[in-house]
């Protein structure tokens, strides 16, 4: 079983994140894959939590907006230190549906002693121009194992929001020799 | 020699028992063709996979745009699609409407070989509209195309996903494209 | 099973470069379609990795497309054949797919994603300009003269099709 479902996650009404706790060492590496609003208006920033902390971090980003602009940014630019992405809100303005935010982050080795990479790819969508297509470079700068995500958004993770958790474990089949 | 795939049967390949990853169903195209559908999802998968993925290996052929319709509703204005990409030259980004196709450019051709990864999360959930993530690329530099992507879509319906339909704004895809659907559990 | 682990390596000595061999087109009577390889950690100095099939050391046979932003700005070239992207002195990652490998009728399209929160990220597709089916691939530091570092992690896996 190379890949297990570890926990899946629906939010019934809105809450203020959603956790995935006492995450089993039994696996390689972490894929989360998240879709996910924020109950305010307009776009929000999509946090995660590292066994319960937003510190210790350091990220690099590469987005595109919609309207031709792009960008790129640390955690020095001004976002939140534990920032993944933007995410959807409710609708306002110009956007006039409801709309998920798709993302996958990638956790390798999360249950090592050194520090923890992270990929994040992530989509706001929408019926209007303006939206978020974002990729982030992720680490955690803690040796410990990860044993807790958090989820979470600026305001509140909106009803209908969903995240699923799988373990990867590598192995060896096939024949497959490396040197 | 690996034999060649045909169009498997959609109850032909048993998901495992074990694992959360599963091959659904391929299509190797034999000839060109102008689409590859997938049906009666809600009907086959609904009650064991949470979410679904695509993963498309094409032939070369003219440059184009892949575009993916849902449940066969040709209502352009269902759809919406935006855009990050490397040209080559340049990073940029744009947003456009779709027409009857469905959700268009998620996808850009060279004259190469491309490929893909699209993922629907949620698609059965009937309180969610649709939205679509997909990687893909090329290396066909082109300053009007997009050879390496983040492309993303948005099915403005609640409806579950019963079909989807993989085109392209014109053309045909080419001998030898694959394309394979995959569900990912939640249980 | 659709995911399949095919082999790994956490390098106990620094090494110029890792290669895995005798990849299969099945597993247990699946049919494989796409690699999937997750590297994770450091090299001896900042550098770009590359990619080699087959023991196939022409690079013009692997064209690429990057996009990559480096905390300010965004660029976009076709410089650098064989990159699948970069490892530094701190750690890093690289997930790459290499699409429909086991096929004979067409080029391989591999699409990568790079990780490096203290100097690049981006995207890259890269094409492997051969029909053969892919039965071996390596990565080294494309100036071939760095190495991975000790506690870096090579993993290697298929995707049924």
């Amino acid at each position: 079983m190379t890949m297990q479902v570890i926990q899946h996650i629906e939010l019934g009404s809105a809450q203020s994140s959603i956790t995935f706790s006492n995450i089993p060492q039994t696996y390689t590496d972490l894929l989360l894959v998240t879709s996910i609003r924020d109950t305010s208006g307009g776009f929000q920033l999509l946090l995660l939590d590292i066994n319960g902390s937003s510190s210790n971090r350091k990220w690099r980003s590469l987005f595109g907006n919609g309207v031709g602009g792009v960008g790129s940014q640390t955690e020095t630019s001004g976002n939140p230190a534990n920032t993944i992405a933007l995410v959807n809100g409710a609708v306002g303005g110009p956007i006039s549906v409801v709309a998920y935010t798709s993302a996958q982050l990638y956790f390798p080795n999360y249950s090592g002693s050194s520090f923890k990479s992270f990929s994040a790819d992530s989509v706001t969508e929408n019926n209007s121009t303006e939206n978020y297509n974002f990729i982030e470079a992720g680490l955690w700068e803690q040796n410990s194992a990860i044993t807790s995500l958090t989820v979470k958004t600026t305001n509140t993770v909106a009803a209908g929001s969903s995240a699923t958790l799988y373990g990867i474990l590598k192995g060896s089949s096939g024949g497959v020799t490396v040197s | 020699m690996p034999i060649p795939l045909g169009i498997l049967a959609a109850a032909g390949f048993r998901p495992s028992a074990a694992g959360s990853y599963d091959l659904l169903e391929t299509t190797v195209l034999t000839g060109s063709q102008a689409s590859v559908e997938f049906t009666n999802l809600t009907t086959k998968y609904a009650s064991t996979y949470q979410h679904l993925q695509i993963r498309v290996a094409l032939a070369a052929r003219a440059d184009d745009w892949m575009t993916l319709r849902f449940n066969g509703d040709t209502t352009g204005g269902n759809y919406y699609s935006h855009i990050l990409r490397g040209t080559g030259s340049a990073v940029n980004s744009f947003a456009t409407g779709a027409g009857s196709l469905g959700m268009g450019y998620l996808m850009n051709f060279g004259t190469t070989t491309s490929a893909g990864v699209l993922d629907i999360l949620d698609p059965f959930e009937t309180t969610k509209n649709k939205t679509v993530r997909m990687f893909a690329g090329n290396t066909t530099a082109n300053s009007t195309g997009g050879p390496i992507t983040l492309t993303s879509g948005l099915y403005m319906s609640t409806n579950s996903v019963t079909a989807l339909s993989i085109s392209a704004f014109s053309g045909t895809y080419t001998t030898g494209s694959r394309f394979s659907l995959y569900g990912l559990k939640a249980a | 099973m659709s995911y399949i682990a095919l082999a790994n390596i956490t390098l106990s000595s620094a090494a110029s470069s890792v290669t895995f061999s005798n990849i299969p087109t099945s597993v247990n009577g699946v049919a494989l379609r796409d690699l999937v390889l997750v590297i994770d950690g450091t090299a001896s100095v900042g550098i770009n990795v590359s990619i080699f099939f087959n023991n196939d050391n022409t690079t013009s046979n692997y064209p690429y497309v990057r996009m990559i932003g480096n905390g300010s700005t965004t660029s976009s070239d076709t410089a650098n054949p064989t990159v699948i992207g970069d490892l530094q002195t701190t750690r890093g990652m690289i997930k790459l797919s290499v699409m429909d490998y086991s096929a004979t009728d067409k080029h391989k399209t591999l699409l990568s994603r790079f990780d490096n929160p203290s100097s690049v990220l981006g995207a890259i597709a890269l094409r492997w300009a051969n029909t053969n089916a892919i039965t071996s691939l390596r990565v080294r530091d494309t100036a071939n003269a760095a190495t991975f570092s000790i506690g870096t992690t090579f993993a290697l896996y298929a995707i049924a099709g």
